[in-house]
């Protein structure tokens, strides 16, 4: 389950925001994750519950983005839940994927003091 | 108080991977990167390399597992070896590539090979610092792969199609799966061999040439190249 190391990852970047702010309480940790980014959303909130006992008070966001392609051919855009190699206008492959394919750290909210 | 960040989640291990790619570059080695799922022949293929090449070129291996040295033990004959045990993690990180490379007996290859953990989901996600990331896939398997794991094929810049002498006996189509793989990445360079029978390798290995040539060579120090 590599939601475990990316959780590490996403963790470590808190930490130094935290560390930066006076070590203040998070709230909120918010992120993007798209059909390509390697992340399947229920198992990250899976490891974030079972990791995390370190912010009781926080929550994870987790923003699923569809993805979002561009047709080279016909210069044709669209967005699809999943993977898509042929343009719905031209039928052509030459298809280049424009979003959907990251995993972000968005923002942290941090409790004011 | 909310603090807006906006940027990808590996970015730190990210820049890791980078520095050591333009490292190894300057260096002159070319870092192959091998992902599939289990027993696709990933070590089996680093051996008949090894062998075809006989010494002309400088090569070592990192080689993920995640228990036993057993692949390491198999390699350490014909290329100096790392074995990097995961002790239950599916993927390699740049943490272990680190450590692995830097317990290497001398830093002046040609080439570099990454062996990863075999699995086609978890190691897509994380950039060793490699030149090439190379996929294979044997005919044992089915031929539909390439569609069910996009994200992994839509990341490499080869496909190799491995135990092509097991054709005649099982119902691959190599056709099939490259018709699959280029719909995901066209750009896909698609090699058919046979490890075991040592079929298709001296293609495979002037592939690997040529990509070195291309990708290393131009940006490597002079002092650096053999």
């Amino acid at each position: 389950m590599h939601e475990r190391s990316l959780l590490m990852a996403l963790l470590h970047q808190v930490h130094c925001i935290q560390a930066q702010n006076g070590d203040a309480d998070v709230e909120e940790i918010a992120v993007e994750a798209g059909p390509l980014s390697g992340v399947e959303p229920d198992l990250l909130s899976t490891a974030f519950t079972e990791f995390t006992p370190q912010h009781p008070y926080a929550r994870l966001t987790i923003r699923v983005v569809p993805m979002t392609f561009l047709c080279k051919s016909c210069c044709q855009t669209w967005t699809m839940e999943r993977f898509a190699s042929e343009c719905p206008a031209c039928l052509s492959t030459n298809v280049q994927i424009t979003g959907g394919d990251a995993f972000r750290l968005l923002h942290v909210t941090l409790k004011d003091s | 108080m909310k603090i807006v960040v906006n940027k990808p989640v590996l970015s730190e291990q990210q820049a890791q991977a980078e520095q050591l790619r333009q490292d190894w570059t300057k260096q002159g080695t070319l870092v192959v990167h091998l992902v599939s799922s289990p027993g696709t022949g990933k070590t089996s293929l680093l051996e008949a390399t090894a062998r075809h090449w006989h010494g002309r070129y400088r090569i070592a291996v990192l080689v993920g597992d995640l228990a036993t040295e057993r692949d390491a033990e198999r390699l350490s004959p014909l290329a100096p070896t790392q074995q990097l045990t995961t002790g239950g993690a599916c993927h390699l990180d740049i943490a272990l590539i680190q450590q692995g490379w830097s317990k290497l007996p001398a830093h002046t290859y040609d080439f570099l090979f990454i062996e990863n953990v075999g699995n086609l989901v978890c190691p897509a996600s994380f950039d060793l610092g490699e030149h090439l990331r190379v996929v294979l896939l044997s005919v044992t398997e089915g031929d539909d792969k390439p569609g069910k794991y996009p994200k992994m094929f839509r990341t490499c810049q080869a496909l190799v199609i491995n135990k092509i002498d097991l054709l005649p006996h099982v119902p691959f189509f190599v056709e099939a799966a490259t018709r699959d793989a280029l719909r995901i990445q066209p750009e896909l360079t698609v090699l058919t061999l046979s490890a075991w029978k040592n079929i298709g390798i001296e293609a495979w290995c002037s592939f690997l040439e040529s990509q070195r040539f291309q990708r290393v060579i131009p940006l490597a120090s002079s002092s650096s190249i053999s």
